[in-house]
């Protein structure tokens, strides 16, 4: 199980790209991806970029914390997570999570708990720019 | 006694750096962020943050040491 930030696109990762194109666990039928990819618009403004900005020691140590309790509560065979900081364009991806697991219904309910989890505890940030020449740091509303 | 500061988004941006090294008698993270508040006059209040000490997730009412790295947590937005 793994959690990474990056300065580089999340696609062009050995990590993403292994994953995508392998799969090396026979025991396992069920594969789930999420990708997080920044959208043009938030609350009615368009947005131009956004900017993530980490903490990064605590957002490993706490994305950690999140791995962890994903392997107490469902049975899965591993995940990855990976979460881009820096500038990222619409369209970009900010965050990427795969499950493998035996089955579906446990790798689906996996993947959601990471992005919740993550989207609530993690020490990421990400900043707004608008076509308006402002910027607004994000507060998140939606669980 | 002397503790490390770290500001992270909206914190950075309002107070104009990431770090700073304070000399403080504030006892607690809660006590800090109010000195801090009046010092800075950003807008985050007390409950609207979370505080790590050392890179660890604590209480506003954490004893502080010498030394100690603080860093207020605003509301995060990952993902």
């Amino acid at each position: 199980m793994m959690f990474d930030l990056l300065m580089t696109p999340i696609e062009e990762t050995p990590q993403y790209q292994s994953a995508m194109r392998t799969h090396d666990d026979p025991q396992c039928g069920g594969i789930v991806s999420f990708a997080g990819r920044v959208r043009n618009h938030n609350h009615g403004q368009s947005v131009l970029f956004l900017e993530y900005e980490a903490y990064d020691v605590l957002a490993k140590k706490e994305a950690e914390n999140i791995l962890q309790e994903i392997h107490q509560k469902f049975p899965i065979k591993k995940i990855l997570c990976l979460h881009r900081v820096g500038r990222l364009e619409i369209g970009d991806m900010a965050v990427w999570i795969q499950v493998t697991a035996e089955h579906r219904k446990p790798a689906f309910a996996a993947t959601e708990y990471m992005i919740d989890e993550l989207k609530k505890r993690v020490p990421i940030w990400k900043n707004e720019h608008y076509g308006n020449g402002e910027s607004s740091w994000v507060q998140c509303h939606h669980r | 006694m002397k503790i490390q500061l770290l500001y992270f988004a909206s914190l950075r941006e309002k107070i104009g750096r990431a770090e700073e090294i304070l000399e403080t008698s504030c006892k607690t993270p809660g006590e800090l962020f109010r000195d801090l508040r009046g010092r800075y006059g950003f807008t985050l209040v007390e409950n609207d943050v979370r505080v790590a000490i050392n890179h660890q997730f604590e209480k506003m009412d954490y004893l502080l040491k010498a030394e100690d790295h603080v860093a207020f947590i605003p509301p995060v937005a990952g993902g």
